[in-house]
Parts: C-alpha cells; structure tokens; sequence
C-alpha cells in the first residue's frame, strides 16, 4: 500500500469546498436534540461550552492539518501504515473503518428514530434502513466527486432555515442568560465534552485530504467550514437558552425541532413535516461521507473493490440498525459511540502528530548516518 | 461486441431506474395517508375532571366539505387518562380525529384548581400539537362552553381563538400560549394567569385571568387587574383605561361653579416600558420602574389643558392612581402567594450559587418590599383644544 496517494486529475476537488464539507458533515443528527445534553452539565451557561468546544475543534484540525502536511499527499490509512507498520498499521486502520461504519449506522438510526417520532409512529425501521441505505450506495458509486457535489447541495438547500429562528427569537428572555459563569469551570468542561458528539465529523479530512486540488488552502476552507458550524451550533444554543426556561430544556428532547412547533400555518398540519423531511438532505452527507472513507480504507487496507466493500457495509450497517429496537437501546449505543468517538477524533489527533514527528526524527537521524537522502514520504511499504 | 455489451449496461441501468423509482412512488402510499375530507380537524379541546377521576373531554371538530358551510360538531367522551378520551371518541364519528390544528385547550374551573400539569405534559409532549395554541380556564365546565349549541357561533373553538388573539393583540390580556405557559411553570419564580371565560347565553365571554400558583389555580383576577399585571410585566403597547382621579388640586383648571369631587377621565394609546430592579438582594426588594405615555382621550369635566401646571398636577394625578391601584394588585398577589410578574426569576437571576426553588422562594416573597413608581408622559389630548 503506497503511503501518498497521487488521485488521478479529474477525480481531485477544490479547496473551496472543504467548507461545506466540513460544514454538511458536522451539522446533522446532533443539532435538533444537543441542547440539553448539554445544559444537563453546565446549566444556562451551556453556550460557554459550545464555544470552548469550538475551539477544542479548531485546535484539533490544526493538529491533523500539521499531521498531514508532514506527508505530501497521505491519508490515514497511509500514515498508520507508515507509523505503526503493515500489521499494527492494519489493526489501527480496522479500528478506524469500524468507527466510519458505525457513525453511519448512528446518522441513520437516530434518523429513523426522529421520523418515528414526530412523524410517522407506525413506520418501521427497516423500510427507511432500506431506503437510505440504496441511496448511500447509489450516492458513493458515483465517486468522492459526487459525494462532494451531495454536500455542497445539502447545505445549499437547506442553510435558509436558519431565518426560521426568527419565530423562537419573538419569545426570547434575555435574562435566562444571567448571570453569565454561574457554573464552575469544572461543569462548563463537562457540557464541553459532550459537544464531542455534535462536533464529530471533522476527521473526514484525513480520509479526503489526498483529493483536494490545491493542498496550500486546505487550512483555510477547514478552519472556515469549522468556524461556520461553530456560529450555527452557538446561535442555536443561545436561542435554545433564551427560548425555553432551562426546565423545560431539560425535558425536551429535540430542542431544535421543538422550536419549530411554534410556526403556526393555516394550510399546513405542522411545520416540522417539512423541516424533517428536509433534514433528510442535511444528514446525507454524514451517512455517506464516512461510508466513501471506509470502503476507501477496505481497498486501502485489504485490497477489496470499493464497489463489494460498499454493499457489504451497507448490509452491515442495515443490520445493525434492526438490532436497535428500544429508544433506550437506541441511547446506549449513542452513549458509548460518542465516548469512544471523543477519544478517536479529539484526543487521537494529537498523539498521532507526537508519533508522527517522532518517527520522522528518527529516521532522519537514521538517515543521515546512513547517508540516505531519501524523504520517508517517498517510501512504499508494499 | 464490446459495443454491444455496453448497450446491455446501459438497457439494464435504465430498467433499474424505472423500477426504483416505480417502487418509490408506490410506497409513498405505505406511510400514513390522509385525506382531508376523512379528517376531522380538532379545532378546541375541554378537559374536566370527574370526581371519579376520570377525565371528560370535549372537542370539537371542523370537518370539510365539497360544498356549502363547514359544520362543526362536538364530541364528548369519557377516559382514564388525558389522551385516553380520543380513542373513544373515534367510536362516535366517522372522520379520523387529528390535533395539528388545535387551537385552545379548555380546563374546567374545578380541574384547574386541582392541577393542570398533567394536562400541559400531555398536550406539549405530543408532536403532533404546535406550541400556539392557547390555554383557558373556563368559569363551571369546560364541556359546557364547548358543547353549547350557539346560534351565531359557527365553530366555539375558532371563535375562542380569535376572541382571545384580539384581545391579546390590543394589550387586555396576558398572553397564553401553550409555550409561554409551560415556560412559566418550569422558571423557577415564575408563575403563568389564564384567560378566566364564562358562558353568557349564547356568547362567551373573557371574565378576567385566572390566576395560579405553581399548576393550580387560587383565584381570579379582573380584566383591569390584568391590565396592571400587563403594565407591570412587560412592554405594553397601545391600550386604553379610564381612572377617577380626585378634583382637590385641580380645582384651578376646572372650569364651572361646582366642582364634583372626582373627575373620570379616559386615556388611551398607552405605552409602556417597565423596569425591574433588585435593590437588595439580602432581604429582597425590588423598584419597579414604568415609563408610560399616553393620551388624553375623554374627561368629564371641563379643564383647560393649555396651562403647564395643569398638566403636572394631572401627570402627578394619574401617577398617583396607577401606583395605588398597582400596589392594590401586587399585595393581592404577596398574599395570595403568587408570582406572575416574575419576580423571583429576575431574583433567581441576579443572585449566584443559590438554586431558588418556587417553594423557597414563596416565603420570601410574601415579605418582599416592592415599590412601584410611575413616570407618566402626557403626549396630546385629542384632536381638540
């Protein structure tokens, strides 16, 4: 397996769109229900938390883009197998792709969940598992072109319904926000961690850097994608804060939707048939995104096709999402992903650079004593 | 031949289309199909609770029709639990009962006094029911202001609705959707009023504000109280009073040989804007401070409104009237133990470290030192001199 991927021309994409990829990815099955797992820890102080989440992630990305500057043009899958060698850089990669899979199978399942909800009680599970599992197949069969070209639209079609919190804002009490740092530091850091879940997504550009076309201005759209989830993520909080009494935050289990129960239509039974059904769009790139990145990593890794890989994924991801019955078994299993999600997204990162410029040291010592000009990114391990 | 092969793929690529999307439209079907006339739209739902303990309710339906007027019709049954009642309600009709479009939630006197939470969870857990909707408490039964058969009404809980907007709207009530209320009930230090109606005949009536404590009801306000409570809470725009102010000191204005002792005046265009502050957090007091403008609209005795010192005596005046009649209100409602001008919530929020709960805070309330200070504006008197 080469290290650096060189992906022929036509398959290569602007920087540019690295803002709605970041973008599409991070906003999804989080943003209509995070409100009030986060003011359960940090209390109407809950948007402190988003922002010192924020800039956890900032930090986090300018540690992968260092990482990935360090090779020219490698994915992870690469730079594990630089690090940790072909059998351990395997095992590492396996974990990874495992994570992929799972985060779509956590997109689509709670998905499922919120249509069951507030829309159609008798749907079962999986006659929509069905459905989005075609549609992420069909969508990655086109290629990261295309997968690209689905986040773009999705956030494009769907950014507008930022202007409906105008309604909420009719209602706001500014003063639930007072006093501002009520919480201890502790309690802040706390409802900081659980943004982890709402704030994953991110990691995708380890998988997709070798396909940008101009790799100099990856750090600007990222951090500028990153920068735009943050404001919609803090917007919504402090709405949320000043919308609802923290009470009553605390009982609701989709804040964001719930918002949208007070546009009142004469002509339409409720507003959030359409918010949800539309929500449809903005979840797509997070089901397929991480789905393009797994079946890259099982060519990558195992040499599969991408085409099998993928159908086989799919079939998993569908029966994993039938084994989730219950709303607490459903709740379990998000718990666990996001906990061990906050390990592999926001802490891995770091170790990861400290190994990689480890490594790099030491062969360059090792290299020089030899005499070898040779740059460790030019080296193939298969 | 290879030419060829790629025809089949393409042939077999166009069949898979056809039939996914085929397959896509009939199922659209699976889901839940609604047709509007199968429907009957809940326009008002009433909950009265028996003293069996089993709730009654009434609600009543809009159905649609091809042609001609849209009837409404009532339904009343008899349940276990708040939800219980609609299936036994779908046994009495022949329309598919649903609740997008429910627009006021009537409690029955006595079901208010005895807690009306149990309702509010239900109404706001349910998906289906936008959070608009308003609140009542009706004056008897809730079942006997829904299910009369009204001569001129054409459907009671569309015409509750727009009773009750009109009038929120023109600043005589405070407002009472199912989210402001339910708001309230979770601020602690905060409690919420309802519309008080009463049946008269064939017309329904806004009586006053019911007024609660935590989720039950403990009294009743009058549509004036409510004004003040309006004056007190929030910004008011555009409302209209009459006060009786006394003659004494304006005896120099008024022109005629007997001076009355009480001169009614009316005002309107009332504006407000109001301030509260926590002057002392270690026993609490707070200033209430309300700027008002208004006009002059109507006075019953003849006074010459060019002098300057005239219209000071008349602002020092109505200054004077607000404030009694606004400190009658707030000790009516210390004593009561009742807080729906939100005082403990700005309390709550003023003090660090200390979870105020509606229980701790009550006492504390009762005792409360509250001053109240009008600043009246007299911006014009009409179109004559």
């Amino acid at each position: 397996m080469d290290i650096n991927i060189r992906p022929k021309p036509y398959l290569l994409f602007n920087a540019f769109h690295l803002i709605f990829i970041i973008f599409s990815i991070q906003v999804g099955v989080g943003l209509p229900g995070f409100q009030r797992i986060i003011v359960m820890e940090s209390g109407h102080d809950a948007w402190i938390s988003v922002i010192v989440a924020g800039i956890a992630a900032h930090l986090v990305v300018m540690v992968m883009i260092a990482t990935l500057n360090r090779y020219g043009s490698a994915d992870l899958y690469g730079i594990h197998q630089d690090i940790f060698g072909k059998w351990l850089g395997s095992i590492i990669n396996t974990v990874f792709i495992a994570y992929l899979v799972l985060s779509t199978t956590v997109v689509f399942r709670a998905y499922i969940e919120i249509v069951q909800v507030w829309l159609f009680p008798e749907l079962p599970v999986w006659s929509m598992a069905i459905f989005g599992g075609l549609l992420a197949i069909y969508a990655v069969l086109g290629g990261i072109r295309v997968v690209v070209g689905v986040s773009v639209l999705s956030v494009l079609f769907t950014l507008w319904m930022i202007f409906l919190l105008y309604f909420p804002i009719q209602y706001a009490e500014w003063k639930s926000l007072l006093p501002i740092f009520d919480t201890s530091t502790l309690d802040i850091l706390k409802g900081a961690y659980k943004m982890s879940f709402t704030l994953a997504g991110f990691e995708i550009l380890y998988y997709i850097y070798p396909y940008v076309k101009e790799k100099e201005k990856t750090s600007l759209f990222t951090h500028l994608g990153l920068l735009a989830t943050n404001l919609l993520n803090l917007i919504i909080m402090v709405v949320s804060l000043v919308y609802f009494s923290e009470g009553q935050l605390l009982k609701t289990i989709w804040a964001t939707l719930s918002m949208f129960k007070i546009i009142q239509l004469p002509f339409m039974e409720r507003f959030e048939i359409i918010a949800i059904s539309l929500w449809m769009l903005v979840i797509l790139p997070n089901a397929i995104l991480p789905l393009w990145a797994a079946t890259r990593g099982m060519k990558r890794v195992f040499g599969f096709k991408q085409k099998y890989s993928l159908h086989g994924i799919v079939i998993i991801i569908f029966i994993a999402q039938m084994l989730l019955k219950t709303r607490d078994q459903v709740n379990m299993f998000f718990d666990w992903f996001s906990n061990k999600g906050f390990y592999l997204v926001f802490i891995y990162p770091f170790i990861l650079y400290v190994l990689v410029l480890v490594v790099q040291k030491m062969r360059q010592k090792r290299g020089l004593a030899s005499n070898e000009t040779k740059a460790p990114s030019n080296k193939s391990s298969n | 031949m290879r030419r060829k092969l790629l025809q089949t793929k393409v042939q077999i690529k166009i069949i898979i289309f056809i039939f996914t999307s085929f397959i896509m439209f009939l199922l659209t079907g699976c889901a839940e199909r609604t047709n509007l006339e199968d429907l009957g739209l809940q326009t008002a739902i009433g909950f009265d609770l028996q003293n069996d303990g089993k709730v009654l309710g009434t609600s009543v339906l809009h159905h649609f029709k091809y042609l001609g007027k849209s009837p409404s019709q009532v339904l009343v049954a008899k349940a276990d639990t708040v939800k219980g009642f609609r299936q036994a309600m779908n046994l009495k009709t022949s329309k598919k009962l649903v609740s997008g479009q429910i627009r006021i939630a009537l409690y029955g006197e006595e079901t208010a006094k005895k807690g009306l939470i149990r309702f509010m969870d239900s109404i706001s857990r349910d998906p289906k029911i936008g959070t608009m909707l308003f609140l009542a408490v009706a004056k008897g039964t809730a079942n006997d202001i829904l299910s009369y058969p009204y001569k001129d009404i054409e459907n009671i809980g569309l015409y509750i609705n727009e009773t009750l907007e009109q009038n929120i709207n023109g600043e005589q009530i405070v407002s009472s959707t199912l989210h402001e209320v339910i708001n309230d009930y979770h601020t602690d230090g905060q409690d919420f009023v309802l519309p008080y109606l009463i049946r008269e005949k064939d017309k329904v009536n806004i009586e006053g504000l019911a007024i609660f404590q935590m989720d039950k009801m403990i009294g009743t306000m009058k549509p004036r109280e409510g004004f003040y409570l309006k004056i007190l809470r929030d910004r008011f725009d555009a409302g209209e009073l009459e006060l009786v102010l006394p003659s004494k000191e304006l005896k120099k204005s008024v022109k005629g040989i007997e001076i009355p002792k009480k001169i009614n005046i009316n005002i309107d265009n009332i504006r407000s804007t109001s301030k509260i502050e926590l002057v002392n957090k270690e026993k609490p007091e707070f200033d209430i401070n309300i700027k008002l403008t208004l006009n002059i609209q109507e006075i019953s005795e003849e006074i010459d409104l060019n002098k300057p010192e005239t219209m000071k005596i008349l602002t020092k005046l109505i200054n004077e009237a607000f404030e009694k009649e606004s400190n009658t209100l707030i000790r009516k409602l210390q004593l009561l133990q009742t807080d729906p001008i939100g005082l403990g919530c700005l309390y709550n929020h003023s003090i660090r470290d200390k979870k105020l709960t509606s229980e701790k805070w009550y006492p504390l309330y009762k005792n409360a030192k509250i001053n109240v200070h009008f600043h009246t504006k007299i911006m014009g008197a009409g179109v004559m001199d």
